[in-house]
């Protein structure tokens, strides 16, 4: 058990030694050399830089090898004006701490400068007083002042090209160069009508701002939607990010390049039409170009039950142009065996770079031949009728 | 008289190889009972679905009121009101209403048709049973109402088929009172039947159908005449003479025949009865009756199917 | 030969008397006693099964009649099978009845023709047949109203009397058979025995001697399945032969809106095909026309049929 123990008790022993060899070492003068005995008030760093007008923190033990327990008495000494401490143990502010043989005691030591302190480097001493010996560790706090805050915002791909219809998707890194959190508000400027989110990067959640640690960098995502009819051109937006105190900006450039964009549109701007199985009907569909460029080579084409017989005329639209719109017949014909009631036609159009389709609904009726000729049975029967009413007619 | 109002030429009917009417000439003026008499099967029904149109005919010519049944059949069933044989009823309606449909379908105005069907049911006497269901009408009720569809349809040719037949005495006696009422106000009746009694007391004439044909037709002593070659059929009876010994050597007496009852029947050629009443009191009989029929239609009736007979067993041997 | 006169004079005055005849008659009220009872049933029925499973369709009013809730068969499975009963019940005994009630022949002596008295009769069938669904019909209209707590809708109400005609036409087979068989058969249970035995192998055994027949004219060639296709498209053709099977196919396509086709549909004539999408009326009008038409042609045939038997007939009762 001692073997096993001695290599940290040596560790503590030395550190004992260091810091505080002209108080504590020298009472304990009957303790074996080799395995100390005593009560120690100890801190990793004794000496540090902590930042003007911030609070801060040190981590204290007391520890207690051989002796019995010992309370003891904890205090400042050499606090400036102003200044104020506070010991916690446990959670909770605590005045004294008390510790067992060979058992350790974790300390906080809790300071707030002064407001107006200065910048410079203040000596004090932590006090620990028990029954019959006194604990000193002297410290050093240097209060500097804070390094200046500063916000870094850069778009990985800031200059983006795309049809009107399209998203532009830009991902942006902002970085918090600071020594503190902030709160990053984000903010985007956009030419009339666009419209700017702010995305994270892997996720649909629109951003207004977003908090980001000291000293570290979040990706987010600015997704620019341009109105479908803008036209083509190049477009800044101007990408801002401020945590109140500093500002970071960027530009992104969307170049929009003009891009057909079809709509197909049924007969009359119905989607169903009826046709007899067997005949040929037509109907006329309009092809509209919404887009930002002329359509070229606009083919239509049609999905229908086999059997039937679907073409347009014209089959292919040379060119529409942008706003403009041409008109197309689609002939068909269901087949002679169709059964009557509603059947799906899916029509296509499709330029270079822009298509639309949609479900045509045909009604399929059926021919009224087979109506004429339930007609023409009836009709026999009353023939035959009518020749026996001639035959054996009135007696 | 003016037109007849029936008039039949060579009307025959055949069903197949059978002919059912032979070769009818037949000539009812109005106003007349003419009687249709013969045995089952004789053709008497056959003639009168022939006059109605209601039978085609194979050959001949009828005319009734001057329509030809076969072209012209509603403008004769407007005239001529039918009674079949055991005329049916609807059961389930009464009286009223079975005549009120007939009344319907024979067209008469609908402003007149209560009035005369009123009429004619208190005519035959069933004005207070008009209201009760045909269901509970006796045989004499029935044929009464069937008669009262002739008279609510105001026929000018009522043709009866076999009117009598199955009525007890008193109610025949009641229909062939009404018939011959419907007689004296100027409507044409024809009636068949195989009771000759009835035929006889009320026809003015009579046609005999045998196998179809009209062997005669004419007045009662007519046929009687023409069948019995005009022999009187004198009753007789008496007391204390045997009328066979005294009446025969009688001269025109052709035959004496006595029957079960002690009366004896004499065939004579005239109205001998002066003579046999002589005969009797001076052979010293007394005399308890003596009367003359006219020929009767059943001797009629009974000699002319007998000749039939007779004329069958020739041929058969 | 012409003959003159109107040949239907008379017929509505027959027609209405048949139908009131028929309407205060016992054995119509039975059998339209056991209509209305089975019909409430069978309505109850679905009315229960409706609000248990469907909760939204266009065609709740159709779903009524077509809906059975087992053991119960749907109203219009019912209706398919009864109504010929009550064709049969209306009409096995207008024609031999006539003859046996002996009003036969009175009636022909009236201004008609015999065409009236046949076209009377079968019209007054109608006129009951009609008036009784046509009750029937409003009768489950108000009952859904009640039940449903909604209208019918337009299309439905077209559709509910398209099926009425098409139960119209149905019903009118069967009287036409009925009165055919009255024309045959001089006795009246004769002529019932015979229309309820046609009536059970139509709607019961007919489906047996179709499959039957089917096997033996169009034997199936495992190996060829052309001759499956043909086997299915006879086994059909024969089974519309029965008006049993017109009615029914007329009913599903009427009622049952999604009905698109009746009889053998090809996979690739399904192809693209919207399921469930219902017809438009105009469309399920033209797929039963065929049926309906030969239930009227059927109709008109047998009617016929009846007709010139009838006016064959020799009237003597």
């Amino acid at each position: 058990m001692r073997t096993a123990f001695s290599p940290l008790g040596f560790v503590v022993l030395t550190s004992g030694l260091a810091l505080a060899a002209s108080g504590a070492f020298a009472d304990t003068t009957s303790s074996p050399p080799n395995s100390p005995t005593g009560v120690w008030l100890t801190t990793d760093y004794p000496a540090v830089t902590e930042q003007v007008g911030k609070s801060f923190t040190m981590d204290l033990s007391l520890e207690n090898h051989g002796m019995p327990p010992e309370r003891v008495q904890l205090s400042l000494d050499g606090v400036p004006e102003g200044w104020h401490y506070e010991f916690e143990g446990g959670g909770n502010p605590v005045k004294a701490a008390m510790v067992g043989p060979g058992d350790t005691r974790s300390l906080t030591l809790k300071m707030t400068p002064a407001s107006g302190a200065a910048a410079k480097t203040y000596a004090l001493t932590l006090v620990g007083e028990a029954d019959n010996q006194k604990l000193s560790v002297p410290i050093s706090v240097t209060l500097a002042p804070p390094a200046p805050a500063s916000l870094k915002l850069d778009a990985k791909l800031p200059a983006l090209r795309g049809s009107a219809s399209s998203n532009f998707d830009y991902d942006l890194t902002v970085k918090n160069d600071s020594p503190s959190d902030v709160t990053v508000n984000l903010a985007a400027q956009t030419p009339p009508g666009f419209d700017a989110t702010f995305k994270e990067q892997y996720g649909s959640q629109e951003l207004t701002s977003v908090p980001i640690k000291a000293n570290e960098s979040k990706d987010l995502k600015l997704s620019v939607k341009p109105p479908q009819d803008v036209p083509a051109g190049k477009y800044k937006v101007e990408v801002g990010t401020s945590t109140g105190k500093v500002q970071a900006e960027t530009a992104l450039l969307l170049d929009i390049t003009g891009q057909p964009k079809l709509a197909l549109e049924g007969p009359s701007g119905m989607l169903s039409g009826s046709a007899v199985a067997g005949k040929e009907h037509s109907f006329t569909f309009t092809v509209n170009n919404t887009g930002g460029a002329p359509a070229r080579d606009v083919k239509l084409t049609a999905d229908a039950p086999s059997g039937w017989k679907i073409d347009f005329s014209p089959a292919k639209i040379d060119q529409i142009a942008p706003g403009g719109k041409a008109e197309a017949q689609m002939r068909i014909t269901p087949a002679s065996n169709a059964i009557a009631g509603d059947y799906s036609v899916d029509v296509d159009s499709n330029g270079q770079g822009a298509s639309d389709n949609l479900k045509f609904r045909v009604t399929v009726e059926t021919s009224t031949e087979w109506g004429l000729a339930g007609l023409g049975i009836i009709g026999i029967a009353v023939l035959v009728m009518a020749g026996a009413v001639t035959r054996y007619g009135r007696r | 008289m003016s037109a007849p109002v029936v008039e039949a030429q060579g009307l025959t009917k055949r069903y197949g190889s059978t002919v059912a009417v032979n070769g009818l000439d037949l000539r009812i003026e109005a106003g007349e009972v003419f009687g249709l008499l013969g045995p089952n099967g004789s053709g008497k029904t056959t003639t009168i679905l022939m006059l109605l149109g209601l039978t085609e005919p194979s050959s001949g010519t009828v005319r009734v009121f001057g329509h030809d049944p076969l072209r012209d059949p509603l403008a004769v069933k407007r005239e001529v009101g039918y009674m079949p044989d055991a005329v049916g009823f609807y059961d389930q309606l009464t009286a009223r209403e079975n005549l009120r449909y007939i009344a319907k379908l024979s067209g008469i105005p609908e402003n007149e048709r209560e009035a005369r069907i009123e009429q004619a049911l208190i005519r035959v006497r069933l004005s207070k049973v008009a209201d009760r269901r045909v269901k509970t009408f006796s045989r004499g009720m029935r044929q009464r109402l069937g008669l009262a569809e002739l008279v609510a349809k105001g026929s000018r040719l009522a043709i009866l088929d076999e009117p009598t037949s199955g009525l007890d005495p008193q109610s025949t006696q009641e229909l062939l009172q009404l018939i011959s009422s419907f007689a004296g106000e100027g409507m044409t009746v024809i009636l068949s039947s195989h009771l000759l009694s009835m035929v006889q007391s009320v026809c003015d004439r009579v046609a005999l159908f045998r196998e179809g044909k009209a062997g005669l037709i004419g007045t009662v002593p007519d046929i009687a005449g023409k069948v019995l070659g005009g022999i009187c059929i004198i009753d007789l009876e008496a007391e204390g003479a045997d009328p066979e010994k005294v009446v025969a050597p009688i001269p025109g007496v052709r035959r004496v025949t006595r029957r079960k009852n002690g009366a004896v029947q004499i065939d004579a050629d005239g109205d001998l009865r002066p003579e046999i009443s002589r005969a009797i009191v001076a052979a010293g009989g007394s005399l308890k009756s003596l009367s003359m029929s006219q020929s009767s239609l059943d001797d009629v009736y009974v000699r002319y199917f007998e000749g039939e007979e007779n004329r069958e067993m020739a041929d058969a041997a | 030969m012409r003959r003159k006169g109107h040949a239907l004079a008379g017929m509505s005055t027959i027609a209405w008397k048949e139908a009131a005849d028929h309407f205060s008659s016992a054995r119509f009220h039975f059998v339209m006693l056991l209509v209305i009872l089975t019909a409430f049933g069978s309505v109850y029925g679905a009315i229960g099964e409706i609000k248990n499973t469907i909760g939204q369709d266009p065609f709740l009013f159709l779903r009524l009649l077509t809906t059975a809730k087992d053991p119960v068969p749907s109203f219009v499975a019912f209706l398919g099978f009864l109504l010929p009963l009550v064709s049969i019940a209306l009409a096995f005994d207008s024609v031999n009845g006539e003859y046996s009630r002996r009003t036969m022949s009175r009636i022909l002596a009236q201004p008609i023709y015999r065409d009236a008295l046949l076209f009377g009769k079968f019209l007054g069938g109608m006129i009951v047949l009609a008036l009784c669904l046509l009750t029937l019909w409003l009768l489950m209209t108000g009952l859904g109203i009640l039940t449903l707590g909604l209208p019918p809708s337009g299309p439905e109400i077209a559709r509910g009397l398209a099926f009425l005609v098409a139960c119209l036409a149905y019903a009118g087979v069967w009287l036409a058979m009925a009165l055919l068989f009255s024309t045959i058969f001089r006795q009246a249970a004769t002529s019932a025995l015979a229309a309820l035995a046609l009536w059970l192998v139509f709607a019961i055994f007919w489906g047996m001697i179709a499959h039957a027949l089917t096997i033996a004219l169009a034997p199936i060639d495992p190996t060829n399945p052309m001759t499956l296709v043909n086997a299915v498209e006879m086994q059909s053709a024969l089974a519309r032969i029965s008006p049993n099977t017109l009615f029914s196919e007329t009913a599903q396509a009427l009622l049952n809106p999604q009905t698109r086709a009746l009889g053998l549909v090809f996979m690739d004539q399904m192809e693209g095909a919207i399921p469930g999408a219902p017809l438009p009326f105009s469309q399920s009008a033209l797929l039963i026309w065929p049926q309906l038409s030969g239930m009227v042609a059927a109709m008109l045939l047998i009617f016929t049929g009846a007709y010139v038997t009838f006016q064959r007939q020799e009237v003597r009762a």
